[in-house]
């Protein structure tokens, strides 16, 4: 069942902690509720692939050590400017952390003002587990052809939130492997650390 | 109970209670360390591979490992002494024997970073030195990471110069001859560089900016009246003295209690006093804590949660003194009469000086803030801000909605949920407050028996870390949106 807006209201206030949904900060609910959804602000870290000196995206064992070092962080002060250019693709994260109870799930889209300026907040990953704690990685790209300019606190997305007919037994925290779990800031790719990709790695076809 | 006795268990439980400190204090160096020679592998390895620059960081990691496994090692007796109330005198010295094998070598470790590339500060630093000094845009100073020997610098010149003279390179004076003097570049040592609670003692440093640019230590020592004969180097070592107490002073105005906290740290993870504090650049440490906790007080701001640190730090300290030589010793103790007998007639003059600076004030009412705020990071959340209305008053409003009820009456319950942003002296304080009270139980987990489980405690430190920044981080923003030009 998708949330109301003053369901969600009870939720981020709900005395039992069990069920007690956390968005923080909350700086204008006025501005940031709508009937079934909260919008979602930047944040202040950014990942910019540097592409000069790869050729491919290879999910070898030094994966990790290379996002790390050929993405570039760019971390704004409140007041400084981000250009997103036409085709460009850039990880980000929300301002806000997020702490789902085990019986709500949630789903993250663009705001259709920005969405018309050809911003895109994701590749295709949208979808928040129940259980989920952190900050929420932005996979920005810009479908337009004139660069927009981006700043921290800006609302480029909204969240809606799902009540489960049940709690469920295996919440993003308790999961095997909760590869983005507690992010305070945007979270690399982890494909690395896949099994069916590890495998690959032993055993090169 | 004979008062011997008395005194030999009270000063046994001291020693258990330092023994905590120290122990904390040398897991976080070794997993700082790790963690900075981690992420200096993952560009060494991307960027050149077949280079054999790596074998410097394996060296150090190696070096460290080593260190790691020293405790280990010894987990057993570490592990019996976290539960063990009433540890006997053997059990303390072998506990501390091992604590100091690792943190002597490892600040020693920490130095040898200088070699390697140099990480730049994390933004955060700027967003709490903007908002504890209430700038808005480009702050006057930055910061620099650098060793423990150059940190709590404040000028660039400084720096460089006592780096050079480890290294034993020419003088930088003399290079720089002819040169305008740079702004104020703060030091902060490698260790340091994701850890906000380590940043308080950067609100001292850039009180020294401040007296630098007003010269009011200055001013207060010529306005003494001195004897015959004073010499000029005893002048400029008197002037050092009321700079100290006054960025002492500037910071604890600014940050409260939690702005002593990382120099006592630092003075306790030194094995010996000398060559510690207490000549003629800095006044003694206890006489420094005395005055500045005065000053507290006289600010009506109690020191509740860090008066445990506070305790032991002079215990640590009179330890320190008595394993001094007979000529050591009186002269730490000639010291320390020198500075009391100069400086706690001048407090009330510096005290002065500070609060007419008109910066913004750490009050009681802020420390009730950071004690809510800490309840935040235990739950592990951000610390960034609170709500002026309970739950309780929010979900009342939010009950009294009804089907039909007017979209004002709905945003006026909805805007209850609004949120303030938190001060960044309160976010550092409630960061200190939960890693003082947490810390404990965090060591337990790590030692649980005969094993240890180090990274444990590297991940516990790498959480609040990570909680910190991202608390100052939303603060900022906050403000920045909240002000009328956001």
């Amino acid at each position: 069942m998708l949330l109301s807006e003053i369901e969600i209201a009870r939720r981020l206030v709900d005395l039992d902690e069990s069920n007690r949904l956390t968005v923080t900060p909350i700086l204008d609910a006025k501005e940031q509720f709508g009937p079934s959804s909260i919008d979602v602000r930047l944040g202040t870290d950014f990942r910019r692939l540097e592409n000069i000196n790869r050729s491919q995206v290879a999910l070898n064992e030094g994966f990790h050590n290379e996002e790390e070092a050929y993405t570039k962080r760019v971390l704004l002060s409140a007041d400084q400017r981000f250009y997103l250019h036409p085709g460009e693709f850039v990880l980000a994260s929300t301002l806000e952390y997020f702490k789902l109870p085990d019986n709500l799930a949630a789903r993250i889209e663009g705001r259709s003002s920005w969405g018309r300026l050809g911003l895109l907040v994701h590749a295709t990953a949208g979808f928040v587990d129940p259980g989920f704690a952190g900050a929420l990685t932005f996979e920005l790209s810009n479908a337009g052809r004139l660069p927009i300019e981006l700043r921290p606190g800006l609302r480029i997305g909204q969240i809606c939130f799902f009540s489960m007919s049940r709690r469920s037994l295996i919440p993003y925290g308790a999961k095997h492997r909760a590869k983005y779990w507690g992010a305070t800031g945007l979270q690399i790719s982890r494909a690395h650390t896949d099994p069916e990709v590890r495998g690959r790695q032993r055993k090169p076809q | 109970m004979p008062d011997t006795h008395k005194h030999r268990r009270a000063s046994s439980d001291l020693e258990r209670r330092r023994l905590l400190y120290l122990l904390s204090e040398a897991l976080e160096k070794l997993s700082r360390l790790e963690r900075i020679l981690e992420r200096q592998r993952s560009f060494v390895e991307a960027e050149y591979r077949r280079s054999e620059y790596t074998n410097v960081i394996d060296t150090l990691v190696n070096a460290l490992a080593s260190f790691k496994g020293l405790l280990i090692q010894n987990s057993a007796r570490i592990g019996a002494f976290l539960r063990n109330e009433n540890p006997t005198e053997t059990q303390l010295k072998a506990v501390y024997g091992v604590i100091r094998k690792v943190v002597d070598p490892v600040l020693k470790i920490h130095e040898l970073l200088v070699l390697l590339p140099r990480e730049s500060a994390e933004p955060q630093v700027f967003f709490m030195l903007a908002d504890c000094f209430r700038k808005r845009g480009k702050l006057p100073a930055s910061v620099i990471l650098t060793n423990l020997l150059s940190s709590y610098e404040y000028r660039v010149e400084d720096i460089l110069q006592s780096e050079m003279s480890q290294q034993e390179l020419p003088d930088l004076k003399a290079a720089l001859r002819g040169f305008k003097p740079g702004g104020s570049v703060l030091g902060l040592a490698f260790a340091d560089r994701d850890n906000p609670l380590a940043w308080a003692i950067l609100a001292h440093e850039y009180g020294h900016s401040i007296d630098d640019t007003r010269k009011i230590a200055h001013g207060i020592v010529q306005r003494l009246r001195s004897p015959r004969g004073t010499t000029d180097n005893k002048r400029r070592m008197q002037v050092r003295w009321v700079a100290e107490v006054f960025c002492d002073f500037v910071a604890a105005r600014v940050l409260g209690p939690a702005s002593l906290i990382p120099i006592l740290f630092v003075e306790m993870a030194r094995s010996t006093l000398a060559g510690s504090s207490g000549g003629p650049t800095h006044p003694p440490t206890p006489v420094r804590l005395r005055l500045t906790r005065k000053y507290l007080a006289d600010l009506h701001l109690s020191t509740s949660g860090f008066e445990d640190l506070f305790e032991v730090y002079e215990f640590d300290y009179d330890q320190k003194l008595r394993a001094l030589s007979t000529a050591e010793k009186k002269n730490k103790e000639d010291v320390r009469t020198a500075a009391d007998g100069l400086l706690a007639p001048l407090a009330a003059k510096i005290a002065f000086e500070v609060n007419s600076l008109r910066l913004r004030r750490f009050g009681e009412d802020n420390a009730d803030r950071a004690r809510t705020l800490q309840e935040k990071l235990q739950a592990g959340l951000p610390a960034s801000c609170h709500r002026e209305s309970s739950n309780e008053e929010i979900l009342a409003k939010l009950a009294s909605l009804k089907d039909g009820s007017s979209t004002r009456a709905v945003y006026s319950a909805l805007e209850e949920l609004n949120e303030l942003p938190a001060m960044s002296s309160e976010i550092v304080t409630a960061g200190w407050l939960y890693k003082l009270s947490s810390f404990q139980d965090r060591l337990l987990r790590t030692f649980p028996g005969r094993t240890a489980k180090l990274g444990l405690y590297g991940e516990y430190l790498e959480r609040v870390d990570a909680l910190l920044l991202k608390s100052l981080e939303l603060a900022a923003v906050h403000k920045e949106i909240n002000s009328p030009t956001g």
